[in-house]
């Protein structure tokens, strides 16, 4: 249901534009608008913090970005479409269990059709409160999603720059953990924790997690890193693996993001960088590092889902060529970087005239092809045919004179064509053997490919 | 009045953002953007095949707003040396001598100096007149002096001419190389002589990466260090076509082909160029985002190492597109 065919403006609500999503959601002027891209869409708010993590990655917006209020997440109700797709709703920001109003979002969030799965990202210091964690499960909260980035009190004390920390996460944790909700933690790896990811582990599994995830420093805000937060993935390595030999005695699922996949050794079903769509507003994005690797291209990893390293990583320690271990690909072969090129107006024209000499579109017309497209790929022309009520398409493609293969020759041009579906093939052969008793015949030479030369 | 603040809130700077991330295109799909002065010239509307510095077709990329030539980026820079008429007078001349979308433009500028100057590529390619020569294009600079004579015989492929503010000013001879692609050389002219000056490969970045690591590795003009291969290519240039190595005698260069206009303007802050050039270049950028341009950067070993960086010095870095 477009928005404009039924809402009037004062009805319409305000969408965010890609801007809102760094980019990652776009829509064609000629679709109806959308929030999320996946499954799992992000809504922030709340942009207040009680620990004060030193690789926070929303330091600068706390208490300044406002997020998204309740009252424009409601109006998106009005139009389900918005939200296609998406199964997982995750509520998020600064600390979400600061917020007043998160009891707004959550029941905003339930009435979106098809969510099953309502998630509150949280440092987890006050679910210890029986009475409130239950007030959220009741409103629809069936996953908890905890940050717990420190493996005992003076660690976590460290990172979160706050005395007792470590006991309140704990206490969250193991509410969690006895209620009838999901529990998942997320660890930051960092310098300060890296060498104790196995710790975490160890701290963790009698809390039997649904979930256990590291994600790398995702260095947004201190840029470049005078905290030296971030830690080398070569020194990160046996650590992580370590742990995840324990999380796999101990049977708990466990996944790292933003780590390069060739590392992880047998471990690399753990990777996962996807990411929820976010909407956040925009000023969050600028700062949000990119991530590439030099054998992205290179490597069956980089064509399936690794990100590689953050550039402000690659910019502190370079692209790390002689650590990283790329996977080779089944086949090397360069890319011809040939693409499919559209005629412009005048080189359009040529090649009607071209076609009207070459008597083509009759000759396709007598056997129940239509034209349709003409574009230039490489040093060819193709033109492509259709068939009609099937939807076939095919295409022929014409050349400069050549000694190489071609279906057929006229004075001007090497003629080739594409292969057809199986289903089509009696009817192209129908087609090409009209041509090729009939195209030569017609090219008394001096036609030329419509980019060759000037009028 | 909540459900405005969404379309209130101010968008931030696309330039604070990496060239390569998609916030980039995001926001410049803003429509709220006002071209500077200079922008004043637009793509045809149904030109949709651009050209690159190989002068080789490439599809025209989005552009929410009106797609202006990346000729004017050339324009600009003449003017901002002074020689502004002369340089829309050479464009003219040019563009009635071969069409449209026939000559190859790069501007060229050194780290920290106010001074950019300019070369010309012209290929034999399918769309340009077969009579190609430099003596075709020679009127084309008159009055400036073309002293270069090569021999009639001498198999080329593409030759360029090097202009500076002062040449455009005809004070001195142009500088013309000439171009052999298959054995990948360059050789400079000067009257009859010939020089040999450098030797080009290319590699895809999708699918050459191991082959363009080891030839940068046996570059005698890049230090051996863990961030040299950063530095030289940085990630935010590694999203390119192909990445271009050119062995030449006291430096290498490292060409970058069909970026986006936002890499250009990173690579254009990134090597200290002239102030009012790149803040024309970042507001005209919203409006060149269809355009794929290439990028060039020279490096040679440096004698010092400055806070633990690879001792590179990164010499004169180039910017094309063609007209």
């Amino acid at each position: 249901m477009p928005l404009s065919s039924t809402a009037t403006s004062a009805q319409r609500p305000v969408v965010p534009p890609p801007a809102w999503s760094g980019g990652a959601v776009q829509w064609a002027a000629h679709e109806a608008p959308r929030l999320a891209h996946s499954e799992n869409l992000l809504i922030t708010f709340g942009f207040h913090c009680n620990l004060a993590c030193t690789f926070c990655l929303v330091e600068d917006g706390l208490d300044r970005l406002e997020g998204i209020t309740p009252a424009t997440f409601r109006s998106w109700l009005q139009w389900p479409e918005l939200f296609r797709g998406v199964t997982r709703i995750i509520l998020s920001g600064g600390e979400a269990t600061l917020e007043p109003e998160l009891f707004d979002y959550i029941a905003i969030a339930r009435q979106v059709p098809g969510v099953q799965h309502i998630r509150i990202q949280t440092n987890g210091t006050r679910l210890h409160d029986r009475a409130y964690l239950d007030s959220l499960i009741a409103a629809g909260v069936n996953e908890f999603f905890v940050s717990v980035h420190g493996w005992d009190e003076a660690s976590t004390a460290k990172i979160t720059q706050r005395n007792g920390a470590f006991r309140a996460i704990v206490k969250g944790l193991e509410a969690v953990s006895a209620s009838s909700a999901a529990l998942l933690t997320n660890t930051c790896i960092c310098t300060d924790n890296y060498e104790h990811l196995i710790d975490i582990v160890q701290l963790l599994a009698p809390l039997r997690p649904d979930q256990m995830s590291f994600w790398t420093l995702h260095l947004r805000v201190d840029r470049p890193d005078t905290r030296l937060a971030m830690a080398r993935v070569g020194d990160v390595q046996p650590h992580l693996l370590r742990a995840f030999d324990l999380c796999d005695a101990q049977k708990l699922p466990a996944l790292v993001k933003w780590f390069p996949r060739c590392l992880l050794q047998h471990h690399h079903p753990k990777h996962d960088d996807s990411q929820p769509t976010t909407l956040v507003e925009p000023t969050f994005w600028p700062t949000v590092p990119r991530y590439s690797c030099i054998y992205r291209t290179a490597c069956a990893w980089g064509k399936q889902g690794c990100n590689g390293l953050q550039h402000p990583y690659i910019e502190a320690f370079g692209w790390e060529e002689s650590v990283l271990q790329p996977v080779a690909l089944a086949s090397l072969a360069p890319a011809k970087g040939d693409q499919d090129l559209q005629l412009d107006g005048q080189e359009l024209r040529r090649w009607q005239l071209t076609l009207q000499a070459l008597g083509i579109e009759d000759l396709a017309a007598q056997v129940g092809w239509q034209l349709t497209a003409a574009v230039r790929s490489g040093a060819a022309l193709r033109q492509h045919l259709r068939k009609l009520p099937q939807d076939w398409d095919v295409y022929l493609e014409f050349s400069a004179p050549h000694s190489g293969p071609a279906f057929v020759r006229t004075a001007s041009f090497a003629i080739s064509h594409g292969r057809a579906s199986v289903a089509a093939e009696a009817a192209l052969a129908e087609f090409l053997t009209t041509l090729r008793t009939t195209v030569a015949a017609r090219d008394s030479g001096g036609l030329r490919l419509p980019w060759h030369g000037h009028d | 009045m909540p459900t405005a603040a969404l379309a209130a809130t101010a968008l931030p700077d696309w330039r604070s953002a990496d060239p390569t991330s998609p916030v980039v295109a995001a926001l410049l799909a803003d429509t709220g953007y006002v071209a500077p002065i200079g922008v004043d010239r637009d793509e045809p509307s149904d030109r949709q095949t651009l050209y690159d510095f190989c002068l080789m077709p490439y599809a025209a990329q989005p552009n929410p707003l009106r797609r202006a030539q990346s000729v004017v980026a050339l324009q600009h820079s003449f003017s901002q040396m002074n020689v502004g008429v002369q340089g829309r007078a050479l464009i003219e001349r040019l563009t009635a001598v071969l069409g449209p979308q026939c000559t190859v433009w790069g501007v060229k500028n050194r780290p920290d100096s106010d001074e950019l100057w300019w070369e010309f590529y012209f290929y034999r390619r399918d769309h340009v007149p077969p009579q190609l020569s430099l003596d075709l294009v020679r009127p084309a600079f008159a009055p400036m002096v073309i002293d270069a004579q090569p021999p009639a015989d001498l198999a080329w492929t593409f030759f360029s001419l090097e202009v500076t503010a002062a040449q455009l000013r005809c004070e001195r001879p142009l500088h013309v190389r000439l171009y052999q692609e298959g054995v990948d050389l360059s050789w400079s002219v000067r009257g009859r002589q010939l020089e040999l000056e450098n030797h080009y490969r290319h590699f895809e970045v999708d699918g050459q990466t191991p082959q363009l690591l080891a030839a940068l590795a046996t570059s005698v003009h890049a230090p051996r260090h863990p961030r040299t291969l950063a530095r030289l290519i940085p990630p935010q240039l590694h999203q390119a076509w192909r990445i271009w190595l050119a062995r030449k005698r006291k430096g290498d260069t490292i060409y970058f082909q069909r970026v986006h206009v936002a890499q250009v303007a990173w690579l254009l802050r990134r090597h200290r160029w002239p102030p009012l050039f790149r803040l024309w270049f970042e507001a005209a950028a919203p409006f060149l985002q269809h355009v794929q341009f290439d990028l060039g950067v020279d490096f040679a070993r440096s004698d010092t190492s400055i806070d633990g960086e690879p001792p590179i010095a990164f010499g004169k870095t180039g910017v094309y597109a063609t007209f």
